[in-house]
């Protein structure tokens, strides 16, 4: 940057974040709470933890990072219930599996909840300013330089960049540089990174248009209200949030469509002057008029964006056109025909690092001591975002103090499945969390995040004592009650298979166990329980863990089977410094492969693009070869 | 590794010795159930370090090959497991004769340079060896890669893409349903999934298997019907062939009332040989059960020993049914027209006008009978060509066929029996992959692509 003399505060952080979105707000919350001196900078601090676009925590395969980054310690479920107006879990028609929680929140709440968290936060600084440059000496990075060559010295540093690292906004063919609407963007930072050699791309989102409240003609749509008796999202929180506030489901039509395709030639989406990749799960309005012709209509859903605003947000309306084309396009909906946009929609372009440039700790290979999290990697959604921050925080946090590195694999839990996706594969579109990515999603469920990661996040330091404890023993009694539906036998009583039959169950003619009957589909833990001689039911908490595990237990089985298999492979490890050019008949092209993404195992290394079984073979065969043996 | 492997260690190709080895825990257990001595008693234990010398059988006791068997106990051998050899005859369908039969013992079929990674990893081979190593690994990979490649023909291929083409269409409609309940509704129409998966997986792999099974040239060996007059000479042809009595021969026309067969090896290939009641008009109510057996046999034959006795001069009937049979079968099955007695010096040449023998013998005086082996080699061979094989799958797909079809029946049972779409989900997957190794690449995970290409996805 060619400053004479940069200005250095006095204080040497151990982590410094960069960026208060999501995943910065998860990462300095995480370091600081396991006893690092933590700085967390922010361009503006009345857009902490924002939600800039959809109104909305959670979703399948996203309700389960929530609770995960919840069980591990993180903040993100706590400030959903803090600021939820609505809760809904998804897929109740499915199995447990893939149970998801959602819900609508208040944004400024939101915002709002998280801004004092931190504030209240020990070892956490707060900074207002704009990050120009890093500092980086002998590949390690040293802090940060912000836009008035003021510098902060740091051990480690986490970026969390959101949609700021060179943002660009577009509104049909109106331009301007901005991180999201009205906010800086962030060029030199993205400057800085391509001096050090950071392989950068470009991506895509974009957001829909605000409507006011008041313009709105509520008849048209169908009202969608909260679950009824909804559970909270963290397991730490004890009661759902009563204020409830309902959501509205429309369509469009053949003439929004029409208004869309008619003017093409001027979304810069279609006339070529987006170059960012977006993601096709969260197309804007042209593309699904252009790749879905013959749907008629699609949703149009409007959601709250807060109790006190008169903002909705029209969610399925989202567009780049320009305001002449936005305002017909909006008022073609039944029901907004005399809508009033507050923001209107827009695109944004933004330069996202590579994720095949870090490590399964989200640390780059390239600096020692730099992390990486968020949609700087190639992802969307507040809910990856939160889950990288919190992955990244716990690292640098780890390397300061000398601890262990933090990974979690694809078979404990949605966390890992992702970071393990993005460092091993990569992504060319914006990457979002399906339970589809998760091989082993009977055993990482919603309900039993707590059950897999509490434990964790108690070694860590980010769960406390009294909460572990009551882990330990709910998985103790778990053991004992489904030893007891194993072995407590049901005799073929009358009254016995009258209630059967009454739950539309067949009669049993000889004893059974109880498993065997909770195993039927149409029974559950109470119509069994309610058959025992002595009947000892237990908290629902409990039952319901073994109701799950009763019901499911073949698939689990065969789930655990994978599990192994997978993990035999994961054990192997491939050093940080091992020479793939020595290894003799690995094809070049694999060799370069490997020596670019440098995998942990062999396990991640078999999952790589392009690797053959026989290069694995290859690989096992030098890696024991090295050991010495 | 707890599991016990199993492969044919030489190329395929006819001529010479094949050699199947397996390794691992199981290994010496399996070879005791399979193998017998020369006077067909079971082994109780295997001498390590010695060749022996017997017969494979299978588990109805039915000879497969003469075999050389050799064991070597662990840790003193390749793999440093318990490893068994066995040296049969090259014929592949010996080879894979005796390999199902291992399988089917509960070994499993071993990847591409699975004994030389079993034996790096079990530290028998010492480090400078490593290389050389590798060099195994990458040159037994790439000829098995190519075995593979021409196993699995264009037909089997482009059937099994399109089955597994459906069912991943299924699987993402269910992951959509999962992952976008939203924007496709979170209900699955199980009964329209049920017909599709019934005509469009089901039925094709049920036509795989019964090709496999039809196919007795993989099962029991190419049938071979020896059928003519009485008093022929068809039972000691028989025995000729099968080096012993099995028949009783006596010059009494008639004598075999029944059908009697057996396995024999020809250069390597087995065969399935049924000797019969001699065809003829007769009142014997016992006999003319025999020939109408007979003729039974003959209709699911591959290939049937037309034979008459060439000294003695047939009447009518006699002439006359030979030479319907011979119109009848010739168009449809193999037929070697075989003259015997040739040694009498009579010929009488009655059919010679009609019906020309292809080879003259005398059983007796064993004149004629290699040239007759020969001959009848000659004809299945033409029999067994590449586009045979193509549709039928080989034992090692057959058995990832299998299991497809025992994945397919719980998907059913899932989707009849409302279970969780996301427990279907599994068993699609399993299923797509079990085809996708008979394929010989791995089936990569295109779900997502499907999604959004097929579904409106997004808010």
């Amino acid at each position: 940057m060619g400053r004479e003399t940069m200005f250095y505060y006095g204080k040497m952080y151990d982590v410094i974040v960069v960026g208060a979105g999501h995943a910065g707000c998860e990462a300095a919350l995480a370091a600081a709470r396991m006893g690092c001196d933590v700085l967390l900078m922010m361009i503006d601090l009345d857009k902490v933890a924002a939600m800039p676009c959809s109104p909305s925590i959670g979703g399948t395969a996203k309700g389960q990072l929530v609770k995960e980054i919840d069980a591990l310690g993180g903040e993100m479920a706590k400030i959903s219930d803090m600021s939820a107006i609505q809760y809904k879990t998804l897929n109740t028609r499915k199995g447990p599996a893939v149970h998801s929680t959602r819900t609508q929140n208040d944004k400024n709440k939101y915002h709002k909840a998280m801004k004092s968290v931190l504030e209240k936060q020990d070892r956490l600084d707060l900074k207002q300013t704009l990050v120009e440059q890093l500092i980086v000496e002998d590949g390690t990075v040293k802090g940060v330089v912000d836009f008035t060559g003021f510098a902060y010295q740091g051990k480690k540093v986490v970026l969390t960049t959101g949609t700021f690292l060179s943002g660009l906004i577009h509104i049909g063919a109106m331009r301007f540089q901005a991180g999201r609407a009205g906010e800086f963007a962030s060029y030199g930072l993205a400057e800085s990174l391509k001096t050090l050699g950071f392989e950068l791309g470009r991506m895509k989102t974009g957001t829909p248009p605000r409507l006011h409240r008041k313009s709105i003609d509520f008849s048209r749509f169908i009202k969608h209200s909260s679950d009824e008796n909804p559970r909270p999202f963290s397991f730490s929180t004890k009661e759902a949030s009563r204020l409830q506030l309902p959501s509205y489901i429309g369509h469009t039509n053949k003439r929004s469509r029409q208004i869309v395709i008619d003017n093409l030639d001027r979304s810069p989406l279609y006339c070529g002057t987006i170059k960012g990749i977006s993601a096709r799960y969260c197309p804007s309005f042209e593309d699904k008029a252009v790749k879905f012709p013959q749907r008629e209509s699609h949703h149009v859903i409007l959601e709250p964006e807060g109790v006190e605003s008169e903002e909705i947000y029209a969610s399925g309306l989202g567009n780049s056109m320009p305001l002449d084309v936005q305002i017909p396009f909006v008022r073609s909906v039944e029901g907004l025909e005399e809508a009033e946009i507050i923001r209107p929609a827009y695109a944004i372009e933004y330069d996202y690092v590579n994720p095949l440039q870090l490590r399964p700790t989200l640390e780059t290979k390239r600096i020692s001591g730099l992390y990486m999290a968020g949609q700087i990697n190639g992802t969307s959604g507040y809910e990856e975002a939160g889950a990288q921050g919190i992955w990244a925080g716990i690292n640098a946090a780890s390397s300061v103090q000398g601890r262990p590195s933090f990974i979690l694999d694809r078979s404990q839990a949605y966390i890992g499945v992702m970071v393990d996706d993005l460092v091993t594969r990569g992504t060319v579109e914006p990457y979002r969390m399906f339970t589809s990515r998760a091989e082993y999603r009977l055993v990482m469920r919603e309900d039993n995040a707590d059950l897999r990661l509490r434990e964790i996040g108690y070694e860590l330091g980010l769960v406390d004592e009294d909460t572990v404890r009551e882990i330990r023993d709910r998985k103790t009694s778990i053991d004992k009650e489904i030893q007891r539906i194993k072995t407590t036998v049901i005799r073929p009583m009358e009254e016995i298979n009258t209630y059967l039959c009454s739950r539309g169950s067949n009669a049993i003619q000889n004893g059974v166990h109880m498993d065997q009957l909770l195993k039927r589909v149409e029974l559950d833990y109470g119509a069994v329980e309610s058959l025992a001689k002595n009947p000892e039911p237990v908290d629902e908490n409990i039952s319901r863990q073994v109701e799950i595990e009763i019901k499911y237990e073949g698939y689990i089985q065969r789930q655990h089977v994978e599990i192994n298999k997978f993990r035999n492979l994961e054990k192997i490890k491939i050093p940080l410094d091992f020479d793939y050019g020595a290894v003799h008949g690995l094809s070049n092209e694999i060799r370069e492969k490997l020596a670019l993404i440098k995998p942990m195992s062999l396990g991640q290394a078999s999952r790589m693009d392009g690797i053959t079984p026989s290069a694995i073979s290859v690989l096992m065969v030098s890696l024991k070869k090295g050991s010495g043996r | 590794m707890d599991t016990t492997i199993t492969a044919i260690a030489t190329p395929s190709g006819r001529g010479g010795i094949g050699i199947i080895r397996i390794s691992g825990i199981d290994a010496l257990g399996i070879a005791i159930k399979i193998f017998v001595y020369p006077d067909k008693t079971p082994p109780r234990f295997i001498k390590p370090r010695h060749i022996h010398y017997g017969y494979i059988i299978d588990k109805n006791s039915k000879y497969i090959d003469e075999v050389l068997l050799f064991y070597m106990n662990g840790p003193q051998s390749y793999t440093a497991e318990d490893v068994v050899e066995i040296q049969s005859h090259s014929s592949p369908i010996v080879l894979r004769k005796i390999l199902d039969l291992i399988l089917k013992c509960g070994a499993e079929l071993a990847e591409p340079g699975e004994f030389t990674k079993r034996a790096y990893l079990n530290g028998r081979i010492d480090l400078t060896q490593a290389e050389a190593v590798i060099d195994i690994i990458n040159a037994r990979t790439s000829t098995s890669l190519d075995m593979a490649v021409s196993q699995v023909s264009g037909q089997l291929k482009d059937q099994l893409n399109e089955i597994i083409n459906v069912l991943s269409d299924d699987r993402a409609r269910i992951e959509a349903i999962i992952d976008f309940p939203d924007d496709v509704g979170d209900i699955l129409d199980q009964r329209q999934m049920v017909d599709r998966l019934q005509t469009l997986v089901y039925n094709p792999l049920r036509k795989l298997k019964q090709n496999f099974d039809d196919s007795n040239i993989f099962r029991d060996g190419i049938k071979i019907v020896i059928a003519g007059p009485p008093n022929s000479g068809k039972s000691s042809l028989l025995n000729a062939l099968l080096n012993k009595e099995k028949s009783i021969v006596t010059p009494v026309p008639g004598t075999t009332r029944d059908l009697i067969d057996d396995l024999i090896n020809i250069e390597g290939i087995p065969f399935e040989i049924t000797d019969t009641a001699g065809i003829q008009d007769t009142q014997d109510q016992v006999e003319q059960l025999g020939i109408l057996r007979t003729f039974d046999r003959m209709k699911l034959s591959d290939l049937i020993i037309l034979m008459f006795d060439g000294s003695q001069s047939l009447n009518e009937k006699e002439q006359k049914s030979l030479i319907d049979i011979y119109n009848e079968y010739r168009q449809i099955k193999k037929i070697v027209v075989v003259e015997n007695k040739i040694d009498l010096h009579s010929s009488h040449g009655a059919l010679f006008n009609k019906i020309k023998p292809d080879i003259r013998l005398s059983v007796l005086e064993k004149i004629g009978l290699d040239e007759l082996k020969k001959k009848i080699c000659e004809a299945v061979l033409d029999e067994l060509p590449e586009n045979r094989s193509s549709i039928v799958p080989n034992v090692r797909h057959i058995q990832l066929i299998e299991s497809a079809l025992q994945l397919y029946e719980q998907i059913i049972d899932g989707l009849k029996g409302d279970r969780g779409c996301e427990l279907i989900a599994i068993d699609l997957n399993e299923c797509i992959n079990c085809l996708g190794e008979i394929i010989g690449s791995f089936v990569h995970d295109d779900i997502l692509d499907r999604i959004f290409h097929s579904f409106c996805i997004g808010k």
